[in-house]
């Protein structure tokens, strides 16, 4: 068997790494496009501050080694299904048996004018946090497009930096054009929870804000415009507008598409023997069934693992992944938050309560728990994470888990 | 391979395993000191009741540990005696092992601004919470060498706690 795989990040890694636990003897070859070793690319924005170095946040060893895997740098412009081969920029080809697209998401880029050249960086890359943070040194404001989780971890990482330095605190907002940030990550609750902390640390944030434009000198940035005609002062902009799916080089291959390559519960696309997993893959939401494209590490990895299985031969379903599955601190504020946390309907029930140890937010449907928001207080979420994720129903200790006083024992004692 | 056990019909909530493992973990190893040390040493397994049942819960160091695949900075890793541990110096804080763990055995040290779990007392022979359990409701056993009748017996639990 030759293995192909696209894509060196979590979900090529790990079927690279389950395949060769499956199959001792198969060809598989990783194809990446970045030169350096596999790093963390939730870490990126640590780098921003210096919280981290660019060492710090590679993989602590090649997750490749010794495992008798080929690996290839090169970007993938094409593939030929019938022929059965990768077609790479640098010419060469690749025949493949069975081939798994991983390719991840790139940075979306909102269609503003003045978005293109000098000033404004995108955050995507271990590249893109290098050029902010050494971009950023010089720079006494800074905008950031987007409030998302990436998007505010980025325009505190630009705060921290100079405070940090001891010269005067540098002038950071976001522009976020929906009514809250963390839009789908956290409840609005939750959020505005977070969002007060985020100003407690000197972060402007404007919601409800389109950017209309970016304005620029002749050398450099000089701020961001938004559709209400204000002007935001700006020595560098970061755009975390959100990811989309790299399937642009897939788009005459037959490949089945849509925001990403389609996937059926066996993480297979419409052409036997090709796959899909991680970011790049459209799957189905596990608790709604609808189609989505994940974005996050442990789905990737998770969906890695189940494409690998099925390529080396084993028939592994994959019954969705959890849109939401998120845990952060953020500007000292920690959060997880897990599975429908803004459900439409009326069928659902809610209970919340907030109190000195912080906030938590639960909802159910029926006799299951379908979403988890828990905030400052952390202890035991992991067990809803579980009732969540499993669907267990949870009936006979409804009353506890309702209270957010379930523990493991109960589960037992049913 | 060596497992901690749980047998919850023997557990009397007396919670001596929740103090040795904080003692364990403590800077100088013995109750006084610990005791006295501030921040106080934290515990990594919880003597939780229920209806009806008492009894330690314990990182499993499950063979497809949801905290490890959660682990989003490389902090998580499994040893070669297939404990699940921390780089400490990895850990940022993320709380995502915390997310992920289905027994709800790792917390936040708010101090060092780290995640804590169980580290099945690695340099040990026998885990600190095993040798001071008075009932041994905590035992280790090795699965691999036991009759099958006992396993099935003492696995019952463990099999539970995997399918939550």
């Amino acid at each position: 068997m030759r293995y192909v795989i696209i894509g060196g990040s979590v979900a090529g890694l790990t079927a690279a790494k389950t395949i060769r636990e499956n199959d001792s003897s198969g060809d598989i070859t990783v194809i990446s496009g970045e030169k350096s070793r596999p790093y963390y690319r939730p870490l990126i924005p640590l780098l921003i501050a210096g919280q981290k170095s660019e060492d710090e946040i590679l993989y602590p060893e090649d997750p490749l080694e010794g495992k008798n895997i080929a690996s290839v740098l090169g970007t993938v412009v094409g593939v030929n299904v019938k022929k059965k081969k990768v077609l790479l920029a640098s010419g060469e080809r690749l025949s493949f048996d069975s081939l798994l697209i991983a390719t991840g998401g790139a940075a979306l880029k909102p269609p503003i004018p003045g978005l293109e050249g000098k000033g404004v960086y995108p955050l995507r890359s271990m590249a893109n946090a290098v050029q902010i943070r050494d971009a950023a040194a010089s720079a006494k404001s800074a905008a950031v497009i987007g409030g998302g989780l990436v998007g505010i971890k980025a325009a505190l990482a630009l705060r921290e930096q100079v405070t940090s330095s001891g010269r005067a605190p540098r002038e950071v907002t976001v522009i976020e054009m929906l009514p809250e940030i963390l839009n789908g990550r956290l409840d609005r609750r939750g959020a505005a929870i977070v969002r007060a902390a985020v100003e407690r640390k000197g972060v402007t944030i404007l919601t409800g804000q389109a950017v209309s434009g970016i304005m620029r000198t002749q050398s450099a940035v000089s701020g961001v415009k938004v559709r209400s005609g204000r002007m935001i002062k700006a020595d560098l902009v970061v755009v975390a507008a959100g990811v989309k799916p790299n399937v642009a080089y897939l788009k005459r291959s037959g490949i089945g598409t849509n925001k990403g390559v389609l996937v059926n519960e066996s993480l297979e696309t419409n052409i036997p023997g090709i796959y899909a997993a991680g970011d790049v893959a459209e799957g189905r939401d596990l608790l709604t069934g609808a189609k989505a494209v994940s974005g996050l590490w442990i789905n990737a990895l998770e969906m890695g693992r189940a494409a690998g299985m099925n390529m080396a031969g084993g028939n592994v379903k994959y019954p969705g992944f959890l849109s939401v599955m998120n845990a952060a601190e953020i500007a000292g504020v920690p959060f997880i938050s897990v599975g429908l946390i803004e459900p439409k309907g009326g069928r659902y029930e809610t209970v919340s309560r907030e109190d000195e140890n912080g906030y938590w937010m639960l909802v159910l449907d029926g006799d299951f728990l379908i979403g988890a928001v828990f905030i400052g207080d952390l202890q035991r979420a992991g067990i809803y994470t579980s009732l969540i994720k499993n669907r267990i129903p949870i009936s006979k200790v409804k009353n506890k888990v309702m209270k957010r006083s379930a523990v493991y024992a109960d589960y037992l004692s049913q | 391979m060596n497992q901690i056990f749980v047998k919850p019909e023997k557990c009397m909530g007396c919670r001596s395993c929740e103090i040795a493992c904080a003692v364990q973990h403590s800077k100088d190893k013995n109750l006084f000191s610990a005791m006295l040390q501030s921040p106080p040493p934290m515990k990594r397994l919880f003597v939780e009741a229920a209806d009806g049942i008492r009894m330690p819960v314990v990182c499993r160091h499950c063979e497809d540990a949801p905290c490890l695949n959660a682990c989003i900075s490389g902090c998580l890793y499994r040893d070669d005696k297939k404990f699940v541990r921390r780089r400490k110096e990895r850990c940022i804080g993320c709380w995502s092992c915390v997310m992920a763990c289905p027994f709800g055995v790792i917390s936040r040290d708010k101090e060092k601004h780290i995640a804590v779990k169980c580290d099945r007392c690695h340099k040990l022979d026998v885990p600190a919470c095993v040798s001071a359990c008075p009932t041994r409701a905590l035992v280790l056993a090795d699965v691999d060498r036991m009759a099958k009748e006992k396993r099935q017996r003492l696995v019952l639990v463990e099999t539970q706690a995997v399918t939550l």
